[in-house]
This record gives structure tokens, C-alpha cells and sequence, in this order.
């Protein structure tokens, strides 16, 4: 997944978790917040210690998930290695090298704007937990 | 034949259309394979009813004469693609319960061809990990060992069920999917045979995504012949994946002349990163 291919055994057991943990997991679980963030994110991100535990604490807070005052520190850390790995992009010098979206040169698909598929409301509901008149129902989060 | 389940897919072809064994045969040798490799942790689906019934159908077809090469091989299937009416899960409790109402374009075109399914597989969860050890199902085992010791190896992963599978001889292929690795390692981690396609060569509908600009499913097989006869099956324009290459798909088996001169394997510098094992740093 990470590019550990080369490694082997014990290795790149660890070399793997290491990944998952800190990148994926990490950009999964706080991607949300991270994106409402993002504006201030950006602004600091030259400087080297660009997020500090305020910030880690209101990310944690925009994406719902409860962090000890304790662990914030750590957490603004992993912020700032994750952050530092997506810097190195901007060294790669890409001066005269032409952009590319996709390795065999084709544009979006495009099809007439008419119905293709429909009236399967059986089928999508077949894995609602609760389904009612129709519809999925889903639990009152609105008083 | 003994051991029909160690068979490649290009020889179980060719036994098939010989009539010197039947699809049956085939998917009873694996489906008795699987009952006594609980401890892999490989398949975590069975699918027998289905099997027999597609194996049943693979045989009528054989003798019909109409047998595309993948008719009535028996084929284990990641957990990431969705299944009609077979648990989808991608190994994660979030989708416990999760029976599709449709088949991914993937195991359609593979079903169309007459091949079978004995199960699902294990694999990391939501394909996000290396070893398959974040799987819902429990870590899944390699059949491998080291010399002298019984202690249980990584198959690797994400599709770590798959390789594991495919290694230990309980289908004859097994679907994988690739984002960074994750049909390439397994297959180096289990001495199997594992190819990322070309992005947008595989169709991705119906496939539980991780990174769609880059997810790609492929073969998971014994041989390199066994990898260019089922990618072959699984390749193909699909208009419901808009990332899909419009593109023929040329005859990959027919392409194995086993004549490598002239070609230059090109090895990224990034590779030799620190902390590589010596005996590696050699090659």
C-alpha cells in the first residue's frame, strides 16, 4: 500500500502499520475536520511547526472526536509530519513538464442527459436497517 | 487427476475442454481444500451452492462447445467487490449485514465467462493496510513458514486472503485489488504471481474504493500465463466507470513469447530507501 514492497518479514510489518497509523488512519479519521481547517493550515504551512495543539484541538473538535488535553501535543505533531510529507511535493522541480491527468490520453465521458436506470426503490432499500413508506428512516437528530 | 485444485487455470482449460475432468470435479477438490485450511483464514464467505450450481452450468456450457478460458474455473473473491446477494463487506463491521442487490463489472464479466465463485476472502480492512492484519474476519495466514519454525507469517495484504488462497492451492485464482501495492506485495510475501493493471484497463464499479484515481483490481494467480488468462477476462470498457480506457483488449496470452530481449527494467532510485536488508541492497 505504502510502497514497503522491497522490505520483508518483521519489517515491513512494522513499516506498514507505521504508514497506516500515521498517514491513512490519521487523514481518515480527521479528514473532516482537517478540510474545515484547511484555511489556516495552508497559510502556516511554510513554517516548519505549522500546527501547534490549538489548532490540533479545534480539529479535533470540527470532526467530533474527543482528544485529552494531554494527547493534543502528540496529535499536532503527527499533523505537522503528515503536512511536512505532503511538502516535500512542492521540490519536485516540474519546470517545462506538461501536466498529466491520466496515463492514456482521454477526456471525461459525456452521454446524452436522458433517465438510463430507475425504478429499483425495492432494491436500494433492501439494506436499509429501517425503511418506511419509501423512504430510509433514520433516527430524529432534529428536536 | 489428483490434486485438481493444484491445478494453473491454462491447464485446468485444457483438461476441461479435453473432457478429462469437469468443472464439478474442480470446485469439490477446492471446496474440500477450503473445509481443512480454516486456520489460513483465507476464505471468510463460503459460497458452495453457488459454486455447484455455476460449476453445473460451466460443465453444460464445455460440452456445448462454448468455452471461454475461464469457463468452470473455480475462483476465490476479494471482499472488496460486491457480490449480488453474497456478503460485501470490504472486512469491516461498518458493512456487516451488507448484502449487494448487484455484481461489480468485475465479477460479472468473470461469472459470464463460466467462472465460478467458492467464496469470499479475507483482506485488510477497506483495503487500508499491508499485512492483512486490520481485517474484521481476524488476521489471515500465510501458508508459508519459515525453515524451522511454525511461527504464523503475514500473507501481506491488503490482499492478504487472496494470496494466501491462491499459495495454498484452495482456488485456482483469486481477484485482487492494487492502490499502492496491495496486490503486489501479497504475492511476493505468498510466491505468487500478482498484477496491477494499467489504471482504468479494470473496471472499478461495483468495487468498495479506497483511492479512486488510483484503485485498480487484477489477478491473483499461480503462473504468469494463469495472471495474462484471467486479466484478460477482467479487462474491458465499462461505461458505468467513467474512468474506464476505451480501449481493445488484446489477447495477453497469446503476447507470452517468453522473449525478453531488448526490454529495460527501469528500478526506482527511491527504492533503495534506509534500512534495506543487505541481501536485497545486492540485487
Amino acid at each position: 500500500m505504502c510502497g514497503f514492497e522491497a522490505l520483508s518479514g518483521e519489517k515491513a510489518r512494522t513499516a506498514a502499520k507505521a504508514c497506516e497509523n500515521r498517514v491513512l488512519g490519521l487523514q481518515l479519521r480527521l479528514k473532516r475536520g482537517a478540510l474545515r481547517a484547511k484555511g489556516r493550515a495552508t497559510q502556516k504551512r511554510r513554517d516548519p511547526m505549522s500546527i501547534d495543539k490549538d489548532t490540533a484541538a479545534k480539529v479535533a473538535k470540527l470532526a467530533r472526536i474527543r482528544v485529552e488535553a494531554a494527547d493534543l501535543p502528540a496529535l499536532a505533531e503527527e499533523f505537522n509530519a503528515v503536512l511536512g510529507f505532503i511538502e516535500q511535493l512542492s521540490e519536485v522541480d516540474v519546470e517545462g513538464v506538461e501536466p498529466m491527468v491520466s496515463v492514456t490520453p482521454m477526456r471525461l465521458p459525456r452521454r446524452v442527459d436522458v433517465v438510463s436506470d430507475g425504478g429499483q426503490q425495492a432494491k436500494v432499500l433492501a439494506n436499509a436497517p429501517d425503511a418506511r413508506e419509501g423512504f430510509f428512516a433514520v433516527p430524529k437528530v432534529v428536536e | 487427476m489428483a490434486d485438481l485444485n493444484k491445478l494453473t487455470i491454462a491447464a485446468a482449460r485444457d483438461a476441461l475442454r479435453k473432457g478429462d475432468v469437469s468443472s464439478v470435479e474442480l470446485t469439490e477438490a477446492c471446496l474440500g481444500e477450503i473445509e481443512s485450511a480454516g486456520a489460513l483464514n483465507a476464505f471468510v464467505h463460503n459460497t458452495p451452492e453457488i459454486a455447484r450450481t455455476q460449476a453445473a452450468a460451466a460443465d453444460a456450457r464445455i460440452k456445448a462447445g462454448d468455452a471461454p478460458d475461464m469457463c468452470g474455473i473455480p475462483l476465490g473473491i476479494k471482499d472488496l467487490f460486491c457480490t449480488k446477494g453474497v456478503p460485501s463487506q470490504a472486512a469491516s463491521n461498518i458493512l456487516k449485514g451488507f448484502k449487494p442487490e448487484y455484481e461489480s463489472t468485475v465479477t460479472s464479466q468473470l461469472f459470464d465467462a463460466g467462472a465460478v465463485m467458492l467464496g469470499k476472502l479475507n483482506m485488510d480492512e477497506f483495503a487500508m493496510g499491508s499485512s492483512n492484519e486490520t481485517s474484521a474476519y481476524g488476521n489471515a495466514v500465510n501458508p508459508w513458514r519459515r525453515d524451522g519454525s511454525e511461527t504464523a507469517l503475514t500473507p501481506g495484504g491488503s490482499s492478504g486472503g487472496s494470496a494466501s488462497a491462491v499459495a495454498a492451492d484452495l482456488c485456482l485464482a483469486a481477484t485482487g485489488t492494487d492502490t499502492g501495492g496491495s496486490i503486489r506485495q501479497p504475492a511476493a510475501f505468498t510466491g505468487i504471481t500478482g498484477i496491477k493493471p494499467t489504471y482504468g484497463r479494470v473496471s472499478r464499479w461495483g468495487v468498495v474504493a479506497f483511492a479512486s484515481s488510483l484503485d485498480q483490481a487484477g489477478p491473483m494467480t499461480k503462473d504468469v500465463r494463469d495472471a495474462a488468462i484471467m486479466l484478460e477476462a477482467m479487462c474491458g470498457h465499462d461505461a458505468k466507470d467513467s474512468t474506464s480506457a476505451d480501449l481493445a483488449v488484446p489477447n495477453f496470452e497469446a503476447m507470452l513469447t517468453g522473449d525478453i530481449r531488448g526490454k529495460t527494467i527501469g528500478i526506482p532510485r527511491e527504492h533503495r530507501m534506509d534500512g534495506m536488508p543487505e541481501e536485497i541492497e545486492k540485487l
